[in-house]
């Protein structure tokens, strides 16, 4: 049984065609991403040397990737699984999109590591000599059943539509039919497999709030287990996993307004999703602001000459532009326009979500590189630079440009609004009802929710 | 089990850094040519550090021979995922140069900055290559792994066979890493720290004697004895 | 063995690392699996006297 949504129709016209225009934008996004490929097989072959990342820089704009990507994951679980716990119901018509950007974010972070490492071919080591002391392997352990648990996540929440599919597109190509019925391993939506169903989602919602704090927390202690001034501090946890939810859910802002757009979803994605997304976003904005102080004030008073270092060079060194650029763009604007302009205004809402992100990456770098450049015995020296090149660049572009590719495709093939979770009853009233009302709603379903009648 | 151990007098030494270049020349580092040294990547085991202090014509300049500190509480191997690097029962820390997958978390982590990363295959120029040291414990890196001073380990093991094969057993005073071999003003000294008859031991506990960082509580065994 | 020589020896050793990453994410694909299978069989296995409600 399908619970009945009145949107239906709407929802599955962008998974009925594939046309000129997805694969033009399917071609564009690979290009990028192959000429990125092209570049990591070429560092393969010539080394790390090709970046510009050198002594004391080791780390650089791949570890910036990793941790921003990573971040980006956060938007998915947040919207999904917190606001579940929180009993937040509006959210029902994000959840799909927010997760697909976890989905499709975190390969990229993980390439981003590959990207990074010196012996690539060696990465089974980890699992072969792992040492649990190291919070490398943290990371690895977290992220990977990060991942698992946001496949498997998503893949719940998406049954019942798949079931759909398999049931009701009848017009779609042969592959196309054969993918949903398999995917669909036997789900009949029956009351009991809802009721189950809810339950795992509910268990899993508050198994991701945890992970989610975990996974970003681990992240940063990469950073601060060092005994690096600027990285080894207390607050490294919070303030990373903070900056991830902002950037997160950013990036479900601009996601919302692009599919909005894009499949004229404007009926099932309304304007009250933004404003509720706004009221979010300006509470993260100021505890941005909070964590920001709360580390720089802390570090500042204490006025340690290694880290004050560190701290002049951001506020007004070699790293001064752009510290206050990612202040800019982070908080200052962001937060006036949240405040003054976001309200019912779509466009203001993604033009600020845009700066947010733009100034979160800047966030990352600002956070790895200027620690690196002024070591506890060099700094004196004035030594320490680095300058990114354009392989580093490029295959930034090629991960942003394969997770658009992944998302874009995700979007003709399942429906980014869950049907079943925006139904005109929800789950648990139709559970309530014994199950007799989305039986009867089956059968009666108007015309122009047919598929095939309504293009 | 000797604990190894090096002591630089500052007094000593005056910054002439042969031992940088007997280093190179005994562990096969890389040249990194003045672009790559431009950039940052230059490989040096053994590096000469000034510390320079106020403004000409009132300057204070201390001169630092800075090889790896063998630390006993290395923040390095902490951090290592795969144990590629790791502290041997005689205090040297070592690099795995087979098993290391080149992350540079170690790098990151030395508050030294004694770590270096083979961000290219090595190279030398052409009369140099046919200086390479032969022995195959200091061969060639490949790209994509960390390597540093290593305290001359080859040389130990060397000393180890020649006294076996001698027949006599093997002392802290048989082997020497090549930079205090090499020292031109006798300011460097290595032995058995934990033998406290051993010159490194009674100069490290000379009034002079000081660590780098000895604050962060990582324990060097590279002691300095301070100018003056 | 004082406490430093402990901490020391903890960090010193190659810790069982790998065994803990397959342990966590191969029970993560066990839990996962089983959470499928009973969320499809939901209903399936009804004994008889169950649809007399």
């Amino acid at each position: 049984m399908h619970p009945y949504n009145q949107n239906e129709a709407l929802i599955l016209k962008p998974v009925r065609r594939i046309g000129m225009a997805d694969k033009f934008l399917w071609a564009f996004l690979g290009g990028i991403f192959l000429v990125g490929l092209g570049l990591y097989v070429r560092q393969l072959v010539l080394g790390l040397g090709v970046t510009g990342m050198n002594r004391p820089t080791y780390w650089g704009v791949y570890i910036t990737n990793f941790v921003f990507f990573i971040g980006l994951a956060h938007s998915g679980t947040f919207i999904s699984a917190i606001l579940r716990v929180a009993g937040q119901s509006w959210r029902s018509p994000l959840t799909r999109a927010a997760e697909a950007i976890t989905l499709f974010s975190l390969p990229f972070g993980v390439m981003a590591i590959l990207a990074d490492m010196g012996r690539p071919e060696r990465l089974l080591n980890i699992l072969f000599y792992g040492r649990y002391q190291s919070a490398l392997l943290w990371d690895f352990t977290a992220v990977g059943l990060y991942f698992l648990s946001s496949i498997l996540f998503m893949y719940f929440s998406l049954l019942p539509d798949i079931a759909l599919m398999r049931d009701r597109l009848t017009d779609i190509p042969r592959w196309q039919q054969r993918m949903y019925e398999i995917l669909a391993i036997g789900w009949q939506g029956t009351p009991a497999q809802f009721h189950r169903l809810e339950r795992v989602l509910d268990g899993m919602a508050i198994f991701m709030t945890m992970l989610v704090v975990t996974v970003h927390t681990v992240v940063s202690w990469v950073f601060g287990m060092t005994l690096q001034p600027g990285w080894h501090t207390a607050l490294i946890g919070p303030f990373f996993l903070l900056g991830a939810i902002l950037s997160g859910t950013c990036a479900v802002v601009i996601v919302l307004a692009l599919l909005r757009k894009a499949y004229n979803l404007e009926k099932v994605l309304p304007l009250r999703l933004f404003n509720s997304l706004r009221k979010l976003l300006i509470t993260f904005t100021l505890g941005w602001l909070y964590m920001m102080i709360a580390e720089y004030l802390t570090a500042g008073y204490g006025n340690m000459t290694e880290e004050m270092h560190v701290i002049n060079s951001k506020f007004s060194g070699e790293y001064a532009t752009l510290f206050w650029l990612m202040w800019i763009f982070v908080f200052f604007v962001p937060l006036l326009v949240f405040v003054f302009k976001g309200k019912n205004n779509i466009g203001w809402m993604v033009f600020a979500s845009i700066l947010v992100n733009i100034g979160m990456w800047i966030e990352r770098f600002i956070v790895i590189v200027p620690t690196e450049i002024f070591p506890r015995l060099l700094h004196h020296l004035g030594e320490g630079s680095y300058m990114p090149t354009y392989t580093e660049i490029i295959l930034t572009a090629s991960f942003f440009a394969g997770m658009a590719l992944l998302y874009a495709i995700f979007t003709r093939l399942f429906p980014i609004v869950p049907i079943w979770e925006t139904a005109d009853k929800s789950v648990e009233e139709l559970l309530a009802e014994g199950g007799q009302a989305d039986a009867a709603a089956g059968s009666s379903v108007p015309a122009a929710a047919v598929p095939g009648a309504a293009d | 089990m000797p604990r190894w151990g090096m002591v630089i007098d500052l007094d000593k030494c005056f910054a002439c850094q042969s031992c940088t270049a007997a280093c190179r020349m005994e562990n096969n580092t890389a040249v990194a040519g003045p672009d790559q040294a431009e950039m940052g990547r230059a490989v040096l085991w053994n590096e000469v550090l000034p510390f320079l202090e106020g403004e000409y014509p009132n300057v204070t300049a201390t001169l630092v021979p800075r090889p790896c500190q063998h630390c006993d509480n290395p923040p390095c191997i902490k951090v290592c995922p795969v144990k590629a690097t790791f502290l041997d029962e005689e205090g040297i820390v070592e690099v795995d140069y087979q098993r290391c997958i080149g992350c540079r978390m170690c790098t990151v982590a030395c508050p030294y900055e004694i770590r270096y990363f083979n961000w290219y295959a090595p190279t030398w120029p052409e009369p140099l290559t046919a200086h390479l040291n032969p022995d195959t414990e200091t061969a060639p890196r490949p790209a994509g792994v960390v390597e540093k001073c290593t305290f001359c380990i080859q040389r130990r093991r060397k000393a180890e066979q020649q006294a076996l094969a001698e027949g006599r057993p093997f002392t802290a005073t048989d082997y020497i890493p090549a930079c205090v071999q090499t020292c031109t003003g006798h300011a460097r000294y290595f032995g058995d720290l934990d033998d406290p008859n051993s010159l490194v031991s009674k100069l490290a506990h000379s009034p002079r004697a000081m660590r780098l960082l000895e604050e962060l509580g990582t324990q060097p065994k590279v002691y300095y004895l301070k100018q003056g | 063995m004082s406490l430093t020589d402990l901490w020391v020896a903890f960090y010193d050793t190659a810790g069982p690392g790998g065994a803990v990453v397959m342990i966590v994410l191969l029970g993560g694909c066990l839990v996962y699996w089983r959470l499928t299978r009973w969320i499809i069989n939901g209903g399936k296995h009804d004994r008889p006297h169950d649809t007399h409600a």
